[in-house]
């Protein structure tokens, strides 16, 4: 894992004269954290990868946008959210199949509750595997409600559906992957 | 897409663990993405623009200011030059009607013609031109100029200028036309605040009373100055007329209604906020006039006031010829109909006020505070010429067909960077003001003219101490700035055509005989440009590359005012010096 440092302004004008060396300098300081961002948000590596690139080339295309109001990777960040949603939208609409909104799992609304202490025993990589398995609205709105810090105002406008959609989906979301991980706790604790 | 996320939200469900759990465990989630990514995003990079499409604007608007300042001090030039050279044609043909000394006008663009050798050797400075001074044989279409030689006996050269040079008298037709500037103004409206709804805010707030404290806009009636009410003020900026002038006008003598409107008026502009008052200014100097005015008058006059109205264009109830006292009355009873406001000048809106997050101080490169220059490059010079000197050898004042020439210009500076965006430089240079001069001179003997082409310099070595300051965003690679400055001067020498027996050889003044020549030995120069700099080898390096556009006049007079014989001369010039600059740490 890469040490976080901050974006320099020269680096920053670098970047928008075009300079490759100062490119690849932004690209190795920012690709490990919204290489995660874009796998929270996408299906499959692949597309998370696909999406990576459309976000540095958004970065080093639209530099100018930039107004030094927050801190870059903050703006950086943001790209890579719309830039995934974007390439889930699009994932959608080439793959319009059902993944399973419906889907809950009712022996596991059996099990007993999560307990929170659960989740520290988990992998973060599971934990993204549990959560990549989410139907593609639910973990949209997972993301970027409890990651993020989006307000569901915030996400009906970004999503183009009702603060009321919002808070709905989130509460399933919510439900269906905590009924998973305890599906999964239990069946750690069952091989165990 | 600057604006993210505004935490805290209303919604927020803070005691959810499993919610702050995934925020904990996936907030600062990251994976190292593929090797071949890097490679795939650069394949979709447009490839870097070169400097100069980068630097379009820049170096557009330095080229403007290169080309503004050559146009303004060459037309400065030629416009002085070309009343003395008139005035000095018009003499020498005086004379040379006195000594039937009369040459043939040759046709135009014939080029340099032979003058008949009747009496001696005659030098004659002849140009094809386009002078609109048709009056006079010598510049109709050829400007000649026809002086006596200092002996008959010996063939003396006739001096013309080539073809090839311009003539004193042609000037650009152009100089009026340049004269022409839109002098129109931008129209002030409610769009200037730039948030229309908060000027239809503005526009609706209640109308003006005395303890308003947030007045914006103030009403002129037909009785002075008065609050108006928000029916009235909405129509208040396109009700501006003629007749408005006439309703101040009116305002001052109406008797009973300018008392009691005045009473209100003062009323409401005593209780002011200092913050208020200087934007209501002009506003108060008109009511105050209209005020005293109407205290002055006495009753008679009050009674009379109506006779002393003149009608105004566009008031079309005046302007019917007399009325009777009763029937003023009326009129001026229905001015205070024609209510006519003014418009205050809309407050900008409040600056929004947003709280920024705090974030990680870019580390800035570090500043060398002092620094040494090392600059060369060439100049573009010229001078602006006095009035024609008395020419012992009676030939034309050749300095008036000189032209720009190119010199050298070289400088070594200390500078040192001062608080904020200023820095002083001070060092040694060297500096060359060059004028060129094209002449053909035409032997009487009838053999074909010689071409000769002079350059007269004037080198001086100078103290630059110049001041700058920084544009733009500081501390970048490119940095850019003003330079302003003095530069003392001292005659280091030179060669001239002036003083020269026929004003057509070169004479070198050396700087030995700056106390006795022609030349003063200490001048001072005013220095005007652009600094440009860039870092090279990033952001750490101690080396710029540094281009300075600077314009140079020298204020002071160049010639001794004892110097017979040589024109009064301040020479300027446009140079590009370029040079490093090394930051001493």
């Amino acid at each position: 894992m890469p040490v976080a440092t901050a974006i320099s302004d020269s680096l920053l004008a670098a970047c928008r004269r075009g300079e490759e060396a100062a490119q690849f300098q932004l690209y190795n300081q920012l690709s490990y954290s919204l290489m995660g961002v874009c796998l929270r948000y996408c299906s499959s590596r692949a597309e998370a990868e696909d999406a990576l690139q459309n976000t540095f080339v958004k970065l080093f295309t639209r530099l100018d946008q930039y107004r030094g109001d927050g801190p870059f990777e903050a703006w950086a960040r943001r790209v890579a959210v719309h830039t995934a949603l974007h390439a889930v939208a699009q994932h959608r609409l080439r793959h319009p199949t059902s993944t399973g909104a419906d889907e809950l799992d009712d022996y596991a609304a059996d099990l007993p509750s999560l307990e929170p202490s659960a989740l520290d025993t988990l992998a973060a990589d599971d934990l993204l595997r549990h959560l990549a398995a989410l139907p593609t609205g639910y973990r949209t709105v997972l993301n970027l409600y409890a990651i993020e810090g989006y307000s569901h105002s915030e996400i009906a406008q970004l999503l183009g559906i009702s603060e009321g959609t919002s808070k709905s989906q989130l509460a399933r979301a919510r439900q269906l992957l905590a009924q998973r991980l305890r599906l999964a706790n239990y069946k750690n604790l069952y091989q165990a | 897409m600057n604006a993210g996320p505004t935490p805290p939200r209303p919604d927020d469900d803070a005691s959810d663990p499993l919610l702050a759990a995934l925020r904990q465990r996936l907030g600062d989630y990251g994976q190292a993405p593929p090797p071949s990514a890097w490679a795939a995003i650069r394949e979709q990079l447009p490839p870097p623009r070169p400097w100069w499409q980068r630097t379009r604007p820049l170096l557009l608007l330095l080229l403007l200011g290169v080309v503004a300042v050559t146009t303004t001090a060459v037309l400065r030039g030629q416009m002085g030059q070309r009343g003395h050279a008139t005035t000095a044609e018009r003499q020498l043909a005086g004379k040379m009607l006195k000594h039937d000394f009369i040459a043939p006008n040759p046709p135009r663009n014939a080029g340099p013609k032979i003058a008949p050798a009747k009496s001696g050797a005659v030098a004659t400075a002849s140009s094809s031109t386009s002078s609109p001074v048709a009056a006079s044989p010598f510049s109709a279409t050829t400007a000649t100029a026809t002086t006596l030689a200092a002996t008959n006996t010996l063939a003396q050269p006739t001096v013309s200028p080539n073809a090839s040079a311009h003539s004193p008298t042609g000037r650009p037709s152009r100089i009026g036309k340049t004269a022409s500037a839109d002098a129109s103004g931008l129209p002030l409206t409610a769009d200037i605040t730039g948030d229309r709804a908060y000027s239809e805010r503005i526009l609706k707030q209640p109308s003006l009373t005395p303890t308003s404290t947030r007045r914006r806009k103030t009403s002129i009636t037909s009785t002075g100055l008065s609050a108006a009410p928000e029916s009235r003020v909405k129509k208040s900026v396109k009700a501006v007329s003629p007749d408005a002038a006439f309703s101040i006008e009116a305002g001052r003598s109406v008797t009973a209604r300018g008392k009691r409107h005045r009473t209100r008026a003062e009323g409401f502009l005593t209780p002011q906020s200092p913050s208020k008052q200087h934007r209501s200014v002009p506003y108060e100097t008109a009511l105050n006039r209209a005020s005293r005015q109407a205290k002055t008058y006495s009753a008679t006059q009050r009674a009379s006031a109506g006779t002393r109205l003149q009608p105004q264009p566009g008031s079309t109830e005046l302007a019917a010829g007399p009325r009777t006292s009763v029937g003023r009355a009326s009129q001026l009873d229905s001015l205070a109909l024609h209510t006519v406001a003014l418009e205050l000048p809309l407050a900008l809106p409040q600056p929004a006020l947003t709280a920024r997050p705090d974030s990680v101080q870019p580390a800035l490169p570090r500043v060398g505070r002092w620094s040494v220059l090392v600059l060369a490059g060439p100049t573009l010079s010229y001078r602006t010429l006095g009035p024609a000197p008395t020419l012992a050898a009676r030939h034309p004042d050749f300095a008036r067909l000189e032209r720009p020439a190119l010199g050298l210009g070289t400088q070594v500076q200390v500078r040192r960077v001062l608080s904020g965006r200023w820095a002083l430089a001070a060092g040694l240079g060297y500096h060359e003001y060059a004028t060129r001069l094209a002449l053909g001179i035409v032997d009487t003997s009838g053999r074909s003219p010689r071409s000769v082409r002079q350059r007269d310099v004037y080198r001086v070595l100078t103290l630059p101490v110049q001041v700058s300051y920084a544009l733009g965003v500081p501390r970048q690679r490119l940095a850019w700035g003003l330079l302003f400055g003095v530069e003392p001067s001292w005659y280091l020498g030179g060669r001239s055509t002036e003083g020269s027996d026929c004003g057509c050889q070169q004479r070198v003044y050396p700087a030995d005989s700056a106390k006795t020549g022609p030349y003063r030995p200490l001048t001072l120069a005013l220095s005007l440009g652009l600094d440009l700099r860039y870092r090279l080898g990033g952001p750490a390096s101690r080396w710029q590359w540094v281009v300075q556009p600077t314009a140079r006049y020298i204020i002071t007079p160049f010639v001794r005012s004892d110097a017979t014989g040589f024109t009064r001369r301040q020479p300027f010039s446009l140079g590009l010096l370029t040079g490093f600059s090394w930051d001493l740490h």
